[in-house]
C-alpha cells in the first residue's frame, strides 16, 4: 500500500477545496431535485400496489400472444428476462379484480407450460401505507441521529452530520429519479442503513475535533476543522474502501433481488465519504463551535 | 493474564465459546445435522431462512369491511325490529345496506323513542341523524375500527383451524396492526386453494320455510316482516322466516360423505343445547320444509319427515366430493365474522430462493475474502488480527441470530455482508489511533495499545449507536424481509462492538506478552 497509510506525510487543505465542494453539491443536489421533481420515481409495487409475476415458460414466449390473454389487466406491462426468452416479468395494477381468486385468474389465462418463480400482489391502500411509513421512518431515523449527536456532541454538530446526511439522502434518491430505477422497500432498507453508516465517518471526524478543540484552545476554527480532517483522512478512506468492495461485491454478485440495495448503498458509501469530508466538517466553521465546545466539557466523557 | 483480569478473559473466552456452539449447527453437513436428537434441534438449529430464501407463500388478510358493515347491520335491524314493537313503536320500511340502517317512524311523536331504543340495541358507538320521520343508522369510526379489531381478533383463531385442517406445515399466523392478519406458508408454492378458504365466511343458519308466501308474491311486497325472500341454485327464489332456527356456531363437527344415493354431501352434529334446539324445532315441524342458508345462498330446502332428536343429520345439495369437504371444513372450523380479503401477497418459487441463498452467500464470502486480503495488505500482522477479529464477530452474530430464532432474509444477507465490510472499521479506528499515539511520542508498545483503545471507544461506540438507530426503525417499518434485514444490522452492531473492542484487544495484549516487541510496526 502507498504511503499514505503508512505514515501521515500530508496535510491536504481541505477547507480550501471546500468552496468547489459547495458549488459541486449545489449543482448535484438541483439536478436530483429538479429529476425528483418532474420525472418522479420509478416505485415498485411495494408502494404503488398492482401485481407483479415472474415466469417462466418450457417454450419460447410470444409477447403478442401472452398480452392477448392477459388483456383484462389494467395498465399491463410485460418484459422479457433473462437471454432464453422463455423468462417474463409481468406487471399490472388491476384494479376492482377479486384479489383472492386474481392469482388463479391470471394462471387459468396464461394455461399450462409455464412455472412461477415470484408472485408479488400488494393492495393500493398497502402501497400507500408503506410509502407513507417509509417516508416518516427515514424521518424519523436522521432526527433520533441528529437528537443523539446533539446529546453526545453539540447542536452545531448535530446540524451538520444532519445536513450532510439530508444531502446523500437526496441525492442517492435523485440518482433512482434520473434514471428510473426501480425503487423499492428494499432500497429503502438500503437508504435506512446508509443514513447509519454515513454517520459514521461523520462521527470519527467530529470526535477528532471535538478532542482538538480541548486540545488547541488557541487555534482557529479553520485550522483545526483541517487538522481534524487530515488526523482521520486515513482512516476514512480506508473504512470507506473496505465498505466499498463488499457492496460492489454485493452489487455484482448479490443477485437481481438485491440490485436496487446494493445501488444505494454504492453511491451512499461514495457521497457519505465525500460528504464527511467537504460538508459535515467544513459547516462547522459557520457556528460559534468553540463557545459550545467549551459547555460541552460538562457532558459526561465515555473515556473516563 | 496478559495484562488483562481474569475474569474478563474468561468471560470473553465463553462468549466465544457458545457462539462456536451455536453457530455450528449452520455449518454441519445436512445429513450430519438430522441425527442430532429433535429435543436437541429444538434449541440448537441453524438461523431460520425467511420465506424469500426458503419458498413459500405470504399472504396478509384484511377483514372485508364492507360484508362485515352490512352483516352488523343486518343483525341490527333483526334486533331494532323485535325492540321497536316491543315498544310499541309504529314503523315501516326497516332496511340495512353496506352503510347504514334506516326506518321510517309513523308516528312522529315516537321519533326520539324509537331513537332510544336503537341506542340501546348495539353497545358499539350509533350515529343516528333523522330526516323528517326516516332515522339513518351509522357506526360511528371509532365503532367500526373496534368492530374491525374484534373481527380480527375472532377471525385469527378460526383462520388458524382452517390452515392447520389443510395440513400446511409449519404455517406462522399473526395479528398485524389493527385490522391484518398475516399468513406464512413456508414451503408453499400456491396458496390459491387457502385464499379462497379464507374469502368464505361459512356462516350457516337454519330456517324453516314461509310455506304461506310464494316467492312471487314476496316478489311484489307482499310478503311479512318476519319472512325473507331468498335465493339458491337448487331451490330457486324461496320465502324463509327470517327467524333461526339453529345455527353454525352450535355444530360440533362436520364432515364430507355420501347421502343414500351416493351423492356427495356433508354430514353434521350439533352440540348437546343445538341438538336439544334442533330437535324440539323439528318435532315441531314435521311435513314442513327446513332450510340450510350458507353465506346468504339457500343450499338446499329438505321436508323433514320425522324428528331428528339425535343432533346429526346431512345436508345435500348440488355438491362435487371436493366442495363437499371443504364446506364441511369450512363448517368444523367456525364462522369468519367476515371474509378475508387479501392484499398483499408473496410467493417465492423454492428455485428462486436457491439461487438468492447461492448469490447472497457468494456475495458474502467474496467480500469477506477481500476485506481480508485488503486487511493484511495494509496492515500487515495487524490485519490478521483485524481478520481473527472478523472471524470471531462472524461466529457471534450467527449465534445470535440462530439462538434468537432471528429470521434470515435476503437483505438479512446483505445486512451479513455489510456488517463484515463495516465491522473492521472499529479495527482501522483503533489502529490509526495507534500510529498517531507513535507519532505523538509514545513508544512503549503497552502504552501505544492502551491509548490507541482508549482513545478510539468514544468514536467506535457514537458510530455504531447511530447505525442502531437505523436498524431500530427497520425494524419498525419492515414487514418480512426489510425486518430480518434491521434484526441482522442490529445484532451485527453488538457483534462488532464486542469482537472489535474485547477479543482484538485481548489478541494484541497477548501478543504483546508472548512476543514481547521493543516496538510497534505498522
Amino acid at each position: 500500500m502507498s504511503k499514505l497509510f503508512k505514515k501521515r506525510e500530508y496535510n491536504i487543505n481541505f477547507m480550501g477545496q471546500a468552496k468547489f465542494a459547495y458549488i459541486l453539491s449545489a449543482i448535484m443536489l438541483i439536478i436530483a431535485v429538479v429529476s425528483l421533481a418532474t420525472r418522479g420515481l420509478n416505485y415498485g409495487i411495494d408502494f404503488v400496489g398492482g401485481v407483479q409475476i415472474e415466469a417462466s415458460s418450457e417454450n419460447e414466449i410470444q409477447m403478442d400472444v401472452v398480452r392477448g390473454k392477459l388483456s383484462f389487466l389494467k395498465d399491463l406491462s410485460l418484459q422479457s428476462v433473462g437471454t432464453d426468452g422463455k423468462g417474463i416479468l409481468i406487471q399490472a395494477q388491476p384494479e376492482g379484480e377479486n384479489p383472492n381468486a386474481l392469482l388463479t385468474k391470471i394462471k387459468d389465462a396464461l394455461g399450462t407450460g409455464y412455472s412461477y418463480n415470484e408472485v408479488e400482489i400488494v393492495g393500493p391502500a398497502v402501497g400507500a401505507e408503506l410509502k407513507y411509513k417509509s417516508l416518516l421512518a427515514s424521518i424519523l431515523a436522521l432526527l433520533a441521529i441528529a437528537v443523539y449527536i446533539w446529546f453526545r456532541f453539540e447542536w452545531p454538530f448535530a446540524v451538520g452530520c444532519l445536513l450532510a446526511l439530508a444531502h446523500d439522502m437526496v441525492i442517492v434518491v435523485g440518482f433512482f429519479s434520473l434514471f428510473q430505477i426501480e425503487f423499492d422497500m428494499v432500497v429503502v432498507a438500503g437508504l435506512l442503513s446508509l443514513a447509519g453508516y454515513d454517520c459514521n465517518d461523520t462521527i470519527v471526524s467530529y470526535d477528532r475535533m471535538r478532542e482538538n478543540l480541548k486540545k488547541y484552545r488557541k487555534a482557529s476554527i479553520v485550522e483545526l476543522i483541517n487538522r481534524s480532517t487530515n488526523e482521520t483522512f486515513s482512516r476514512t478512506i480506508l473504512t470507506s474502501l473496505t465498505t466499498l468492495f463488499v457492496v460492489l461485491v454485493l452489487l455484482f454478485v448479490g443477485g437481481e433481488a438485491l440490485k436496487g440495495f446494493s445501488i444505494a448503498m454504492v453511491l451512499g458509501t461514495i457521497f457519505g465519504t465525500y460528504s464527511s469530508i467537504y460538508l459535515a466538517m467544513p459547516l462547522l466553521q459557520y457556528f460559534d463551535v468553540r463557545s459550545v465546545g467549551n459547555n460541552a466539557d460538562a457532558t459526561p466523557d465515555f473515556n473516563k | 493474564m496478559f495484562g488483562y483480569s481474569k475474569i474478563k478473559v474468561a468471560v470473553i473466552g465463553v462468549v466465544l465459546a457458545i457462539g462456536l456452539f451455536f453457530a455450528l449447527p449452520n455449518f454441519l453437513p445436512k445429513e450430519m445435522y438430522n441425527q442430532v436428537p429433535s429435543s436437541v434441534k429444538s434449541w440448537w438449529k441453524p438461523v431460520t431462512l425467511g420465506l424469500d430464501l426458503q419458498g413459500g407463500s405470504y399472504l396478509v388478510m384484511e377483514v372485508d369491511t364492507k360484508t362485515l358493515v352490512h352483516e352488523k347491520l343486518e343483525s341490527l335491524a333483526d334486533l331494532t325490529r323485535s325492540a321497536l314493537r316491543e315498544g310499541k313503536v309504529r314503523f315501516s320500511g326497516l332496511k340495512a345496506d353496506n352503510e347504514a340502517m334506516t326506518v321510517k317512524v309513523l308516528n312522529g311523536a315516537q321519533l326520539n323513542d324509537a331513537r332510544e331504543i336503537i341506542r340501546k340495541q348495539e353497545n358499539v358507538g350509533l350515529d343516528i341523524s333523522a330526516e323528517g320521520s326516516t332515522l339513518t343508522v351509522k357506526y360511528t369510526d371509532d365503532a367500526l375500527s373496534t368492530l374491525k379489531n374484534q373481527a380480527v381478533q375472532q377471525s385469527l383463531e378460526i383462520v388458524r383451524k382452517r390452515i392447520d385442517e389443510l395440513g400446511t406445515k409449519e404455517p406462522l399466523i399473526q395479528q398485524q396492526g389493527d385490522d391484518r392478519i398475516v399468513i406464512q406458508l413456508p414451503g408453499v408454492q400456491d396458496p390459491a386453494e387457502i385464499k379462497a378458504l379464507m374469502g368464505k365466511t361459512a356462516k350457516m343458519t337454519f330456517h324453516l320455510v314461509d310455506e304461506e308466501t310464494t316467492p312471487q308474491m314476496a316478489q311484489m311486497g307482499r310478503i311479512s316482516a318476519d319472512s325473507m325472500l331468498m335465493t339458491g341454485e337448487e331451490t330457486g327464489y324461496i320465502v324463509l322466516k327470517r327467524a333461526v332456527v339453529v345455527g353454525g356456531e352450535s355444530l360440533e363437527d362436520s364432515r364430507g360423505t355420501y347421502d343414500e344415493n351416493g351423492r356427495p354431501a356433508v354430514s353434521f352434529s350439533f352440540k348437546s343445547a343445538g341438538a336439544k334446539k334442533f330437535g324440539n324445532a323439528t318435532r315441531d315441524n314435521v311435513g314442513r320444509r327446513l332450510a340450510i342458508v350458507l353465506d346468504g345462498k339457500v343450499i338446499s330446502a329438505p321436508t323433514i319427515n320425522s324428528p331428528i332428536t339425535g343432533g346429526k343429520g346431512i345436508i345435500t345439495g348440488n355438491f362435487t366430493v371436493q366442495a363437499a369437504n371443504d364446506l364441511a371444513l369450512l363448517l368444523r372450523s367456525g364462522a369468519l365474522p367476515a371474509p378475508l380479503l387479501v392484499v398483499e401477497e408473496r410467493v417465492v418459487g423454492a428455485g428462486l430462493g436457491e439461487d438468492s441463498i447461492k448469490a447472497g452467500t457468494t456475495a458474502c464470502w467474496i467480500g469477506l475474502a477481500l476485506v481480508f486480503a485488503f486487511m493484511i495488505i495494509v496492515y500487515g500482522w495487524f490485519g490478521i488480527v483485524a481478520d481473527l477479529v472478523l472471524i470471531a464477530n462472524g461466529i457471534v452474530l450467527l449465534a445470535l441470530l440462530s439462538m434468537l430464532g432471528a429470521t434470515l432474509t435476503l437483505p438479512g444477507l446483505a445486512g451479513i455482508a455489510l456488517t463484515v465490510g463495516m465491522a473492521v472499521d472499529a479495527n482501522i479506528i483503533i489502529f490509526e489511533r495507534m500510529k498517531e499515539e507513535q507519532m505523538h511520542g509514545v513508544t512503549v508498545p503497552k502504552d501505544v495499545l492502551t491509548r490507541g483503545f482508549e482513545g478510539s471507544f468514544s468514536a467506535i461506540l457514537d458510530g455504531q449507536l447511530t447505525t442502531l438507530f437505523a436498524a431500530l426503525f427497520l425494524f419498525w417499518l419492515g414487514s418480512g424481509p426489510v425486518r430480518g434485514f434491521g434484526v441482522t444490522l442490529g445484532l451485527g452492531l453488538a457483534s462488532t462492538m464486542f469482537a472489535a473492542i474485547c477479543v482484538s484487544k485481548l489478541i494484541l495484549m497477548a501478543w504483546l506478552n508472548v512476543k514481547n516487541p521493543k516496538e510497534i510496526k505498522f
